[in-house]
């Protein structure tokens, strides 16, 4: 008994120890949480802003036309893919790459006709051991990112639409709906729907000049605003993973609370029972002389 | 003297966001000077320098890349990063 006593007293040692990890993980996650909310919010005025522009400019210049606002016959499709970089979140990286691999198995009957560029090291690691296709990555990003941290990939996957590498590009990330939900969505990025452009706003009726034309306007500022989109899922997928790992750890911590009830109630028992053992033991033992 | 609102927006964050006299910098085609009751315009900003005079004081804002969009009353501008003077 005294053995078992001693394993019990271990085991709760260790699931305290463990305990106070989840807990503070979970506090930081909730704490990160909120900053990134704010910096979700914060980016939300230059995207809408930029949309304005481009409502009117799509608008009011019907004969315009942008490569980024027609479609055209799909031979090859690009993914962006955003994870995190870090596990004990949850989900959160399990229930995207599984929503990815099940819309390209259905989507295309072989890996020539699509291309994916990946943010995030669980991502990363992840599509590559299937031999997927990934053509460029982005890993080790702030928990807090700026714009300039994924220009480049940003850039990069634009610039492969213009030059019609792929034909559509679709952005794939956690949705943050709430601090207790995240859904992975998955949104066509490019060509540009028309229905994302439909609303108008005050802006969008104010008849402008352009300079230096309608169509060079509208040429530097549509890779600009599908940049400043992917910007905005990252922010969005940030938010989501502290999210996600919030929840994750403060599941870990409840069960970590409970197992240790369990266990002291155990180790109690054991006690009890060894020193109900000892007594009868000192009894017989009396009653023996 | 009217004034208007100038915006100075990045994808991070509002930089600047105040009531101005006068904004001066470099558009597409050459340099502009914006007074209250401009007619509307958008362009892409060429140089890399925002003057803003504003009672009588004048800063520089260093911004990069970007749009200039001019409304009567307000100037927004789109810059990909921004900063202000010390």
């Amino acid at each position: 008994m005294a053995q078992s006593m001693r394993d019990i007293k271990r085991r709760i040692r260790s699931v305290e120890n463990t305990k106070k990890i989840t807990k503070a993980m979970e506090l930081v996650a909730a704490a990160n949480l909120r900053r990134a909310q704010d910096k979700a919010q914060a980016s939300r005025p230059y995207a809408d802003k930029m949309r304005d522009v481009i409502v009117n400019l799509a608008q009011g210049t019907t004969g315009v036309k942008h490569p980024m606002l027609v479609s055209r016959p799909v031979k090859k499709t690009g993914y962006l893919v955003i994870t995190s970089d870090r596990g004990l979140a949850g989900g959160y990286n399990g229930n995207l790459l599984r929503m990815l691999l099940q819309n390209l198995k259905k989507r295309h009957q072989s890996s020539d006709e699509y291309a994916i560029f990946v943010i995030g090291r669980k991502g990363r690691d992840f599509l590559k051991k299937r031999k997927l296709p990934v053509i460029g990555e982005v890993t080790g990003l702030p928990d807090f990112p700026e714009f300039a941290h994924i220009g480049e990939i940003a850039k990069q996957a634009v610039q492969f639409y213009e030059e019609e590498k792929f034909d559509e590009l679709y952005i794939v990330y956690n949705q943050f709906i709430n601090p207790v939900v995240q859904r992975p969505v998955e949104k066509r990025l490019l060509p540009l729907t028309s229905e994302d452009l439909q609303e108008t706003s005050a802006a969008a009726r104010t008849v402008y000049e352009y300079e230096p034309s309608q169509e060079e306007v509208l040429a530097a500022i549509l890779p600009r605003y599908a940049e400043t989109l992917i910007y905005s899922a990252l922010l969005d997928g940030k938010a989501s993973e502290f999210a996600a790992r919030m929840n994750a750890m403060k599941n870990a911590t409840d069960n970590a609370t409970e197992m240790i009830e369990n266990l002291v109630l155990q180790f109690n028992r054991a006690r009890q029972a060894a020193i109900t053992q000892e007594i009868a033991e000192i009894v017989g033992g009396a009653a023996a002389l | 003297m009217s004034k208007m609102q100038l915006d100075i927006v990045t994808p991070e964050k509002v930089i600047y966001s105040d009531e101005v006299d006068m904004v001066i910098t470099r558009a597409a085609e050459g340099d502009i000077g914006i007074l209250p009751k401009h007619a509307p315009l958008v362009s892409p900003l060429k140089g890399n320098r925002v003057r803003v005079k504003k009672d009588g004081k004048e800063e520089v804002i260093s911004v990069s890349g970007g749009f200039l969009e001019v409304r009567p009353d307000k100037v927004t501008i789109l810059a990909e990063t921004a900063e202000l003077p010390e």
